[in-house]
């Protein structure tokens, strides 16, 4: 029950005036001498009890009276599903689904009709006349606002994985809610409604007319009220005890919806080749898909498009077509996978973008040398590895000494490994790196170049902690010591630990079992600090145990760093190196960190954009350039971590994204590769109102937006109001009383 | 306050006459029969002769008829005591001018008190509240009427007052038989005052009350919140009048049916003596019906 005037309800503190006004005429009375009191007081005596159970009868009568009189000025009301008709000024919050999923195409507008929401639904179809999700939810919204009774307010939420107060400004103002709504834009998020929710509260709680109606204009998916019921139940059940709950849904019963989730590369591509991808391509929808037709092209060139052309898809089906394009030139490109024929536009494009390097340097800094015998030195399995098969010469790996090598020698190169290499001088013991190489190696990192550490005795806990980690914030952990294992128990590796990382395959392969057979007597034990963002830092394989064998770091638009907690070349520390699984575990090593670059430059859409900048060109300021062309202005590159970044927050539209400097022209190469987030279109399932009702645990009302416009007929608001009843009641109230006064011979 | 006799009452009195209408005892003959009987003009009855009789008062025809020696009796005409009892207690004083009760009763004494010496009567004035507070004897002079009236003028309330064990008292005081005049409100328990009335009657007095009550303690009229202040104690009782005037009026409707009852039965001379009420309607009134009934 709600209270249509609840300011009134002050005047319930009136019951006071007939207790006082009780008081005031007790206390207001004349005297009179009496001689005959012997009868008064035999008549009081036999009247007294009767008499005080009639003033409190009476007093009670019109105390009740002023109340009654209050609370039916204060105008009480309450909310009804089943009936129609029209109450007084709403507060109404319009929450508006603009995730993914509701641009699902859901049928077409109404030929005819004249009602607002049929109307509406007509200028917001597509040229064709295809109606999505999204069209109807604002056409809804559009009845919603025309069925509003005079001097109500409207606030516009839209609600993805984040929620947006689309306005109006001025609350009052629906003319600019509906211009709102008409250009509110669809987004290529996730579906949430716990921060929408959250700020609906927010906005409830601001409106100050006591009708509040909250309406979620929505497909309903399951994803949207699954992600985290139990917060949005508690949410939900706060609301409907200050408003009316409203589920418009949007959505329709069957979707057809296949998603392209991803471009993978079968080989590293190589400049003059036809590159070779796997296109992975997921029904999601709840019906069968036949002649689907997938395309794949580089650079946005149709001429070389290759195209496939899949015969049936089943619900829940996902294929993996192998698609070739051309590479014509290094560098990095864009590869573009399309489909067509389903309701569902955001997924069915994927944009990945490729670097395509001709050569890849990788410089080997070799800390223990041996001129005369290769074979002994620190580098000599690993060279090995890296290159398995030299008369190829695919790979230009150059091996220098720490005393030899400098800076310059990091320019072209990808990737650097230090085996076994001193940071710096130790008493007379020579054969340490430049302190300006190590300050090098840092910008490499940040370049976005990768660097692989191996142990080693040369390698000084102390040395490497301040210069790599306190200095270059380098190093994944902090190394602790040195550690010996037990003569008897030496450390073994644990390859099932290496599931979800770049080496799954060894956990897999059974071809690998031998690993578990290699030995490791002196190891690196390291400092697996909580503090080091998770996301950053992480062990890629340990030892039985729990010991690191191999840990990475890898932070958003740099390199990554790995390092290897045993030695690849003295026997004392481990016998890995002559293990038969070495190769292929360096290979793999150098493709994860090769290979798998062009991957991170993608990201999904809601991520923040991050590009590190030279600090002579963080002067000035830098712009968003967006898919559509149009520019963002970003403002000045910020200090983060020690070195210049533009960040490019809040965009909710997948596309190619560049960050150029203001004024610059936009390069050829797109910096960003902004991908649908495709948990959305995972299930595409949604709740019905009988669903919806028993998740909730209580029950709202749900109004459907069909094409048919007739269906929605607006709001199903009703307050029926007690007040006619009440008034009624005083009127019987003031006529008991009157009779009741006269019967007992008294006014006050 | 003075009190003036209205001559027009008087006249009207005069004119009926208060004669007793029992056997009173007097000193005088006048105009009211006397219990000694006699040989005055007025024969009652013969009686058997017994030795020391005046034998000229044996009856000879009497003897010749019956052979047998009987005196002839005549009855004796004498005047009569008239006790004028006033109650001067406190809750005598209820009422505004001509109403207030206290003064409507030393009105009503004292046109009594005149009517009985006017025809050569004697008359007795007590004033009572909790005690006798004045007591006059007896005396036929007219000059007795101005010394009622100036002490009648003095008299002012000042206690409760306490009605049937006085009337005891006087009873026992005057053994003459006579007449005896109560001008109270009688606002006493009904049986002491029953009490006091039949201990007068049993001492052969001829009883007469004169109930004298105001209006408003007839019909208790008021309206709205009042505080009735008890006149002969502390008693403050705050009440809606108008919701407690039925109970009220029923409580003084029994009280009254009781003690007229009484008065009934000890053949007492009840007289409501409403102060609203012309003096002259309520004594003329008495005095006729008295005339007519004998």
């Amino acid at each position: 029950m709600t209270f249509l005037a609840p300011y009134m309800l002050w005047g319930t503190l009136a019951a006071g005036i007939p207790i006082a006004l009780h008081f005031f005429y007790r206390s207001r009375h004349r005297d009179v001498p009496w001689g005959a009191m012997k009868f008064l007081l035999t008549a009081i005596e036999q009247t007294s009890r009767r008499l005080r159970f009639q003033e409190l009868v009476l007093l009670l009568l019109r105390v009740f009276l002023v109340v009654l009189l209050a609370v039916a000025l204060a105008r009480p009301s309450i909310s009804s599903s089943t009936r129609s008709g029209r109450g007084d000024a709403v507060d109404a919050v319009l929450i508006l689904d603009t995730s993914l999923s509701m641009g699902t195409r859901v049928g077409v507008a109404p030929g005819t009709g004249d009602e607002v929401y049929a109307a509406s639904l007509r200028q917001l179809a597509g040229e064709d006349g295809a109606v999505r999700a999204f069209d109807r939810a604002r056409a809804a919204a559009l009845a919603i606002l025309a069925a509003l009774p005079p001097q109500s307010t409207v606030q516009i939420i839209t609600a993805s994985d984040r929620a947006t107060l689309l306005g109006p400004r001025s609350p009052s103002h629906l003319d600019e809610a509906r211009t709102l709504l008409e250009q509110a834009e669809l987004t290529d998020l996730g579906s949430d409604f716990l921060p929408a929710l959250r700020l609906a509260v927010e906005t409830i709680e601001a409106g100050s007319s006591p009708n509040k109606e909250l309406y979620l204009l929505s497909d309903m998916q399951r994803t949207g009220f699954e992600t985290r019921l139990s917060s949005l139940i508690e949410q939900f059940d706060g609301l409907r005890r200050q408003c009316s709950l409203y589920f418009v849904h949007c959505g329709a019963d069957k979707v057809s919806n296949v998603t392209l989730s991803g471009i993978l590369p079968q080989s590293a591509p190589r400049t003059g080749e036809r590159g070779d991808f796997v296109v992975l391509v997921r029904n999601t929808g709840q019906t069968s898909i036949r002649n689907l037709t997938l395309t794949l092209e580089i650079d946005g060139n149709s001429a070389t498009r290759d195209t496939q052309a899949i015969v049936e898809i089943r619900p829940g089906e996902t294929r993996a077509v192998g698609l070739s394009v051309p590479i014509d030139k290094p560098g990095l490109h864009v590869l573009t996978a399309r489909v067509r024929t389903d309701d569902l536009e955001a997924d069915n494009r994927f944009d990945q973008l490729l670097n395509v390097t001709d050569r890849v340097g990788i410089l080997l800094v070799d800390g223990t040398p041996d001129p005369r015998d290769p074979r002994r030195s620190g580098s000599f399995f690993l060279r090995h590895a890296l290159d398995p098969a030299p008369a190829e010469a695919t790979l230009p790996v150059t091996v220098v000494s720490p005393e030899r090598v400098t800076p310059a020698d990091l320019g072209g190169k990808e990737l650097c490994l230090l085996v076994n290499v001193r940071l710096e001088a130790s008493g007379k013991e020579g054969g340490h790196v430049s302190p300006e190489f190590v300050r090098a190696l840092g910008t490499f990192v940040r370049e976005g170049r990768s660097l692989v550490l191996f142990a080693g005795d040369r390698v000084v806990p102390e040395v490497y902690n301040r210069l790599l980690d306190d200095q270059q914030q380098l190093l994944p952990f902090r190394i602790a010591k040195i550690e010996n294992a037990p003569s008897e128990a030496p450390f073994l590796i644990d390859r099932k630990s290496a599931v979800g990382s770049p080496y799954q395959r060894f956990a897999d392969e059974r071809g690998y079992a031998g690993m578990d057979r290699i030995e490791v007597r002196r190891l690196l034990a390291l400092e697996l600090d909580d503090t080091v963002g998770a996301s950053e830092s992480k062990v890629l394989l340990r030892y039985v145990g729990g010991k690191p064998v191999v840990v990475s770091r890898k932070r958003p638009g740099q390199g990554e760093v790995m390092l290897f907690t045993t030695s690849v070349s003295d026997p004392l520390w481990s016998d890995w190196f002559i293990s038969p699984a070495f190769v292929p575990f360096v290979q793999e090593t150098l493709g994860y960190l090769l290979e798998d670059r062009p991957r991170t430059l993608n990201r999904v859409v809601g991520e923040p954009l991050t590009l590190p900048v030279a600090a002579d060109a963080a002067e000035g300021a830098y712009d968003l350039v967006q898919p559509d062309g149009t520019r963002r202005r970003l403002g000045y590159p910020q200090s983060e971590g020690g070195r210049m970044v533009v960040t490019a927050d809040g965009l909710s539209r997948a596309g190619l994204y560049r960050i150029v400097a203001v004024g610059a022209e936009p390069a050829d190469e797109p910096t960003f590769a902004v991908v649908p987030d495709l948990r959305e279109t995972e299930n595409l399932e949604r709740f019905t109102p009988e669903q919806l009702n028993q998740q909730l645990g209580f029950d709202v009302v749900h109004l459907l937006a069909a094409d048919d416009g007739s269906v929605f007929s607006g709001t199903a608001r009703f307050r029926h109001e007690w007040t006619p009843w009440l008034l009624g009641l005083l009127v019987v109230v003031v006529v008991v009383e009157m009779v009741f006064a006269w019967h007992c011979g008294r006014s006050w | 306050m003075t009190l003036t006799l209205n001559p027009e009452v008087l006249s009207r009195a005069e004119s009926l006459g208060l004669k007793a209408r029992g056997i009173v005892e007097g000193l005088r003959i006048g105009e009211h029969k006397s219990p000694f009987k006699g040989f005055s003009v007025e024969f009652v009855q013969h009686r058997e002769y017994v030795p020391g009789d005046d034998i000229r008062h044996i009856d000879w025809k009497s003897y010749g008829r019956s052979e047998r020696y009987t005196i002839k009796q005549y009855e004796q005409e004498t005047n009569f005591i008239g006790h004028v009892v006033v109650d001067a207690s406190r809750s005598m004083l209820y009422g505004e001018g001509q109403t207030n009760k206290l003064e409507y009763a030393k009105l009503l004494a004292a046109t009594l008190s005149y009517l009985i010496i006017h025809q050569r009567d004697t008359v007795a004035l007590n004033v009572f509240d909790a005690g006798w507070r004045v007591r006059l004897p007896a005396s036929s002079q007219p000059g007795h009427v101005q010394t009622i009236l100036r002490t009648l003028e003095e008299v002012e309330p000042r206690d409760k007052g306490s009605i049937g064990p006085l009337l005891s008292d006087l009873a026992q005081q005057s053994r003459r038989r006579g007449l005896v005049f109560l001008l109270s409100d009688c606002f006493d328990d009904v049986a002491s005052l029953l009490n006091g009335l039949s201990h007068l009657r049993f001492q052969g007095h001829e009883v007469t009350v004169f109930h004298v009550l105001h209006p408003d303690e007839i019909a208790f009229p008021f309206e709205g919140m009042t505080r009735f202040i008890a006149l002969e104690d502390i008693v403050k009782v705050l009440t809606r009048p108008r919701q407690i005037r039925g109970a009220y009026l029923r409580a003084l409707e029994t009280y009254l049916r009781e003690f007229t009852a009484g008065c009934q039965a000890n053949r007492v001379d009840y007289v409501l003596a409403d102060t609203s009420r012309d003096l002259k309607e309520t004594l003329v009134g008495w005095l006729a019906r008295r005339l007519q009934m004998g």
